[in-house]
């Protein structure tokens, strides 16, 4: 049952939902020699993949492996990747696996996914061994050899691709910036211990969210307006009087539950967190049901919390 | 009996579906005076997927040959040309098999307890590949060419192999875990084979190699880990020591691991 108007701690909850758009989705397994080394590849693969608006891919790491969870007994990441449509991931993937983690000393490459559509992973840049590669079938899968100047780049033949789920999202509306992004953080922490989800942004947070369309024909997004707390007295404001910091937090997922989870425990971390008390309330952003057929509703969501 | 007795009949048998009586009055060849099944054996049982042939001796050519699904347990020797083009399925023989077992294999299981005899999966006379998917495991000792031009897939043989094992592959991985192997991957493409014991090589065929990636070796001990608890444990214990590539007299991108 939803109530008209919802506190947890305190701070509003408003009664509103975020809507959220279909994506394809895939997961790699990176590995490399040493920590320092894992992180100089997953950094690099996931660099530049905030948005699909101009990245064309978001991209983020869902979980560090131990070594004993890897094909290949080292340290690793799972990575997932979003993009629109299933050619624009499979091209992103193959320009990031050939440009981020075959340069990358000491890496390798595995898929993290054993069921859905097929997708180029070694398949892909394998020719980079100009006639050297070797193919090894283990089972029921395909690893490719690609001879570098370290050894041996290793990378799995194929990963696969599954329907999933982008911009699952919620707004944190603080009185001052610091609050904003102390509590950010903890909702972003408690989000990273989800598993099916990563939050694409910069530290999982974003400051510019955006609105459809723009009074500039060639942009298809533009600021937030309502949200700006600048452009109080200017605009049609949705912000509180005393409101003068509003961050985002968008998620994608693999599933609708996924997301749902992800957003129920960032709500519950960020209303609990440190500097709560200077929070103003959490709403979310929607496009009236016009963007998304996925609409995840704030107060269902704390009802089940 | 004391003649070849061609088991290739079984297959049918088993795909048919028919029942005990029936199968014992298939003939086993299309010739006048062919035998029936049951001049032979007694055929019980309602299992189709889990085959049993007791008694088995070196004279049943030809089991397993094609099976898809399912196990054969063959309690005694198995002769030439067992598991040929077995397709899925496991084909257990807890003797020794003949010559050319294996041959065309294309997917499951051939595990041997004692002896392989010579071209276990090898190609046949006149074909151009051998086994071409699936897993070959002899706890025994195997013949001479074993792994002859084989494709793809799996074959490890706990104890000592014949002169010419895996010359002229093509690709696929072979375990030789017993002792000295004599000229191992003449005139091989492709391929990996990994000795436990250094072998006899040529020294203008194959080049030893310093560098050490042990990345792929990694994954391959972990699959092997699912697959056969033995094997896994002797990888397990031990890395690659040497690295060669070859055969050069054929340009060929071949690697034996020595460990």
């Amino acid at each position: 049952m939803s109530h008209p108007n919802i506190t947890l701690n305190g701070i509003l909850i408003r009664k509103t939902f975020a809507e959220a758009f279909p994506m394809k989705a895939t997961r790699i397994v990176v590995t490399a020699r040493n920590t320092v080394w894992l992180k100089h590849a997953v950094n690099s693969v996931t660099g530049f993949a905030t948005s699909v608006i101009a990245c064309k891919v978001e991209a983020g790491v869902e979980r560090w492996l131990k070594p004993s969870q890897t094909p290949d007994g080292r340290e690793g990441a799972a990575i997932l990747f979003f993009a629109m449509s299933g050619d624009q991931l499979e091209a992103q993937l193959r320009d990031r696996v050939g440009q981020c983690l075959l340069t990358s000393p000491t890496s390798a490459v595995f898929s993290g996914m054993d069921e859905g559509k097929p997708v180029a992973l070694g398949r892909a840049i394998r020719y980079f061994g100009d006639g050297y590669q070797i193919s090894k079938k283990l089972g029921n899968k395909r690893y490719w050899r690609i001879p570098v100047m370290d050894g041996e780049f290793v990378c799995e033949d194929v990963t696969h691709r599954i329907d999933a789920i982008g911009g699952g999202n919620f707004l944190i509306v603080a009185k001052d910036i610091d609050s904003a992004l102390s509590v950010a953080e903890s909702a972003v922490a408690a989000i990273n211990k989800v598993a099916s989800v990563i939050t694409p942004f910069p530290g999982g947070v974003v400051r510019s969210g955006s609105k459809v369309g723009s009074k500039y024909r060639r942009l298809i997004a533009s600021t937030n307006d309502a949200y700006c707390p600048t452009l109080r007295g200017l605009v049609p404001t949705n912000l509180p009087d005393d409101a003068n910091a509003v961050l985002e937090i968008v998620i994608d997922g693999l599933n609708e539950s996924a997301v749902g989870d992800a957003m129920r425990d960032g709500i519950v971390a960020a209303c609990l967190g440190e500097r709560s008390e200077r929070i103003l309330e959490i709403t979310a952003s929607n496009f009236g049901g016009k963007l998304g057929p996925y609409h995840f509703h704030l107060h269902s969501l704390i009802d089940c919390a | 009996m004391d003649f070849p007795v061609d088991m290739r009949i079984l297959k049918k048998i088993v795909d048919s579906r028919m029942s005990n009586k029936k199968a014992e009055q298939v003939l086993m060849s299309s010739r006048p005076d062919a035998l029936r099944i049951g001049d032979l054996f007694k055929v019980s049982g309602k299992d189709h997927q889990n085959i049993v042939i007791e008694n088995s001796n070196a004279k049943l050519e030809g089991i397993g040959t094609g099976w898809k699904r399912g196990t054969i347990k063959v309690i005694g020797n198995a002769g030439s040309f067992t598991a040929q083009s077995q397709r899925g399925g496991c084909v257990h023989v807890e003797g020794s098999v003949g010559d050319f077992s294996g041959c065309g294999l294309n997917g499951g299981q051939l595990v041997i307890d004692a002896d392989a005899g010579n071209g276990l999966g090898a190609s046949l006379p006149g074909e151009k590949i051998g086994m071409n998917e699936g897993r070959i495991v002899v706890k025994g000792n195997a013949g001479s060419r074993l792994g002859n031009r084989m494709r793809r897939g799996l074959i490890a043989v706990y104890g000592d192999v014949g002169v010419g094992a895996c010359c002229s592959m093509i690709s696929g991985t072979v375990l030789l875990l017993g002792g000295q192997a004599n000229l191992p991957g003449t005139h091989m493409r492709r391929g990996t084979i990994i000795c436990a014991s250094e072998p006899s090589l040529s020294a203008d065929s194959f080049f030893e190699q310093v560098c050490k990636d042990n990345t792929y070796w990694n994954i391959f001990c972990s699959y092997m880990e699912g697959c056969n608890e033995r094997i896994h444990q002797t990888l397990l214990s031990c890395s690659p020591r040497k690295r060669f590539v070859g055969d050069l007299k054929i340009h060929g991108m071949g690697e034996i691991f020595v460990i």
